[in-house]
């Protein structure tokens, strides 16, 4: 049983290759990626689940005790900034925090962070404060520059009148319109709406500074330590960091693979050129619930 | 004792939230100032969308009942099939057709208030058509007739004779429409307009720990109960049956201009509820397959699911609604209030509420119900019984008791009567009520994600999913089918005696 927290978009037809591959049957719960984690823990030890196949660090940190040690071999396939500390869990594609921006637009892309608080983008700027991935990107930043440090950049960016959305696909979609110069979006969004036969209007923007404004937030996998399965769990844990899964990640899904030998999506710089700020991904679970109540208490939900 | 087993479901979500809370200390992210601007904005939303709701619903439910409109029943189905469109893809078409580059038109897009007050509006507005329609069939035409017979003009008649009768029936359809204004995520969270259910959505989507979210959703509970007693003050106790044998009446033949405005009225209603969504979707199907995106192999199995799951949670509430409307009405008293309140409490809660509070239920206290079909369908009459049971008490109400009486004193035993008179009378609301639940059950989402069995996906949870993933080609496709799939039961149900 796979609990997975990525979209069944996304993930069926990876499940299907899974199956023909090996002939491990999988059933699968879809669900939000952070529900299911609050189901893995309110289930406990008496879960159906194998693996965890969830969409962000920090989901896959607040089960992460519940989860085995994966071995070296899995372990070492992926650069360590993408997996736990504790080998609890393991990325398995990167996606990136970025500023889809308006080609028409003519303010300033920003250079860090601060830089979307500037009143150049006073009611310009879009944001999803209530998605996970914007959650995420707040916990980051606590762990980047502390809390009164969160609290000073939310609220200046409330102050700057954002853009509220319910979600990252929507704050592309007005951007493309020209409704918004630009957001605060991750980055295959754009490109799975170019796939669409959209997105003309809008590029993406990886902020240059090294700061949380270019975070990796690798989507990733863990075993589960009450399975009765280990076996075909780490079969799919493997399959997962495959070449064929790796590659459908990144042409399929325009996600960042974790592997050596697999391309990055076309038309996006590599990750190795990314600066991607230096944080431990393994302690972004542990800020999640402050960061939702920074987010509030700034008057952003 | 039927009555209290029927209304069980419901409490299972707010027994559970308390003792998330209890014992473990309650906990609130929200600032105070931030709550008090939320309550607020809470309100104020709900009042308008009420009112609105109220006169539109009214309008169409006279208009199909009343008027010799050609194809009347096709119009009775059609004004009622907006509830099925989720209130996040009714949302999303309003912003898809407006604004710049908008589909439709070049205005801007109205977010914030007037955004979430025209879209829940527009399609909570058939809670109340359905809800009224058994009970604009019931009336006495003689009074009506009378009324005319002094000389009173149609707008007079309808004005002092008619909407008073009415009354009970438009209070609980206010009710339908204003507390699932309060427990609505999808529109206010999309035209970003600031309520109570979108930061207690917030709150579980950015927290492990579950005691603000918690906290936070009794808060809202008590709104919902507040209004309740509001509305029991204002409440008429009046009879509503007539002495008199039912007969038929005669529709009202309108000529040239006046038919005219009546079509065109509801035609634009159905264009704008039913017209704009479709088209959006239309548009993006177009494009997608242009660019060479597949729809979605698996629709037909997801249609199948969730046209089953809506018929069966229909049928099991409005069973379930029948000893609480026959309690409520036959026996008033403090208990029957009670009663009554219990049912409400659960429904004016978001659905994710209901979720994650009936997920905690089942883990502690029925392991072997979890994440089974059976106990998804006990939610859903927990969430939904309010819906059968206004249209049922509604119908009850009209029915004299003198006829179960007779009925008894002519040797029939009370099951017998139970079944060849009561059953028979309560018939309309029975099936205005199930149809309520079938739409609202085809749309669930957020307890649905939660409850359902392993690999059960139904065409909300895949509009949402492709949606929430950017792949707009698939969620605009298996929005399309989810209208299709739901046309031909309501149609078949809106076919029935309702009374009219």
């Amino acid at each position: 049983m796979v609990y997975s927290g990525r979209g069944e978009e996304l993930v069926a037809p990876l499940l299907e290759t899974f199956t023909a591959e090996t002939g491990i049957e999988v059933e699968v719960r879809y669900g939000g990626s952070n529900e299911l984690a609050a189901t893995l823990i309110a289930e406990g030890e008496e879960t159906e689940a194998d693996v965890f196949f969830a969409q962000d660090p920090a989901d896959l940190g607040s089960v992460a005790p519940m989860m085995s040690v994966l071995s070296d071999e899995t372990l070492d396939l992926v650069d360590p900034k993408f997996r736990d500390r504790d080998g609890h869990w393991v990325g398995t594609s990167g996606r990136v925090r970025v500023v889809v921006y308006n080609t028409g637009t003519e303010i300033p892309l920003p250079q860090t962070i601060d830089d979307v608080t500037d009143p150049a983008w006073s009611s310009q700027l879009g944001i999803a404060p209530t998605n996970g991935s914007f959650l995420a990107f707040v916990a980051a930043m606590i762990l980047e520059r502390g809390e009164d440090g969160t609290r000073q950049w939310l609220e200046a960016l409330a102050a700057n009148d954002p853009v509220d959305f319910e979600g990252n696909a929507p704050i592309v979609e007005a951007t493309d319109n020209g409704e918004l110069e630009g957001g605060l979006v991750n980055h295959y969004y754009l490109l799975r709406r170019r796939a669409e036969g959209l997105g003309q209007n809008a590029e993406n923007h990886f902020i240059p500074a090294g700061d949380v404004g270019s975070l990796v937030m690798p989507a990733g996998v863990g075993i589960l330590s009450a399975t009765a399965r280990p076996e075909a769990a780490q079969e799919f844990v493997d399959f997962l960091l495959g070449s064929d899964a790796q590659s459908f990640f990144a042409t399929d899904l325009y996600e960042y693979p974790m592997i050596q030998g697999v391309d990055s999506p076309e038309g996006i710089p590599a990750l190795a050129e990314i600066n991607a700020p230096d944080i431990d991904l393994s302690e972004l679970a542990g800020v999640l619930d402050l960061a939702t109540r920074l987010v509030a208490e700034a008057g952003l939900v | 004792m039927a009555a209290g087993i029927a209304l069980l479901p419901g409490l299972i979500p707010p027994i559970s939230l308390f003792f998330q809370v209890i014992g473990r200390g309650t906990a609130l992210a929200v600032p105070l100032t931030r709550l008090l601007q939320l309550f607020v904005n809470t309100l104020l939303l709900t009042v308008a969308v009420t009112v609105t709701a109220v006169v539109i619903g009214l309008a169409t439910a006279w208009a199909t009942t009343r008027v010799d409109l050609p194809l009347r029943r096709g119009w009775m189905t059609l004004a009622a099939l907006p509830l099925v469109v989720p209130s996040y893809v009714a949302a999303l078409s309003l912003i898809a057709a407006t604004g710049p580059g908008g589909i439709l038109l070049e205005i801007p897009t109205p977010y914030g208030f007037v955004g979430a007050w025209l879209v829940l509006s527009i399609f909570t507005a058939p809670m109340v058509h359905l809800t009224v329609i058994p009970g604009l069939g019931a009336i006495d035409p003689a009074t009506e007739e009378a009324a005319t017979g002094l000389g009173a003009g149609r707008w007079k008649v309808f004005r002092t004779v008619t909407l008073p009768q009415l009354r009970p029936a438009l209070v609980s359809a206010a009710l339908l429409v204003g507390l699932y204004t309060v427990s609505d995520f999808g529109a206010v969270s999309l035209l970003r307009y600031d309520t109570f259910t979108r930061a207690i959505y917030a709150l579980y989507r950015g927290q492990i720990d579950r005691r603000p979210s918690a906290t936070l959703s009794l808060i809202l509970m008590a709104l919902a109960i507040l209004i309740l007693l509001l509305e029991r003050r204002t409440r008429g106790r009046s009879a509503l049956y007539s002495k008199r044998p039912r007969r038929a009446r005669p529709l009202i033949k309108l000529s040239g201009w006046r038919m005219g405005l009546s079509l065109s009225l509801i035609g634009s209603y159905a264009l704008i509820a039913l017209g704009i969504p479709v088209f959006v979707m239309a548009v993006s199907v177009g494009q997608g397959l242009d660019a060479g995106q597949p729809l979605g192999a698996t629709l037909g199995a997801e249609a199948a699911r969730s046209v089953g799951v809506a018929v069966v949670a229909a049928l099991i509430t409005a069973l379930a609604a029948f000893p609480v409307a026959m309690v409520t009405t036959r026996r008033p008293g403090r208990l029957s209030g009670w009663v009554e309140s219990a049912v409400w409490g659960t429904y004016s809660l978001p659905h994710i509420t209901v979720g994650v509070a009936a997920v905690g239920f089942a883990l502690q206290w029925a392991r072997p119900l979890y994440q089974t079909l059976i106990f998804m369908l006990i939610i859903y009459v927990g969430m939904f019984l309010p819906q059968t049971v206004g249209a049922v008490q509604d119908s009850m109400r009209r029915a004299s008791p003198d006829l179960e009486d007779a009925s008894r004193g002519l040797g029939r035993g009370p099951l017998r009567t139970l079944l060849n008179i009561t059953l028979p009378l309560a018939a309309p609301g029975l099936i205005a009520g199930g149809a309520l639940v079938f739409l609202s059950a085809m749309k669930e989402l957020a307890a649905t994600i939660l409850l359902r069995p392993n690999g059960f996906e139904t065409l909300a949870i895949r509009i949402w999913s492709s949606t929430s993933e950017g792949y707009l080609t698939r969620a605009s496709a298996a929005g399309l089918v989810l209208l299709v799939v739901s046309i031909v039961p309501l149609f078949l149900v809106m076919n029935r005696d309702l009374g009219d």
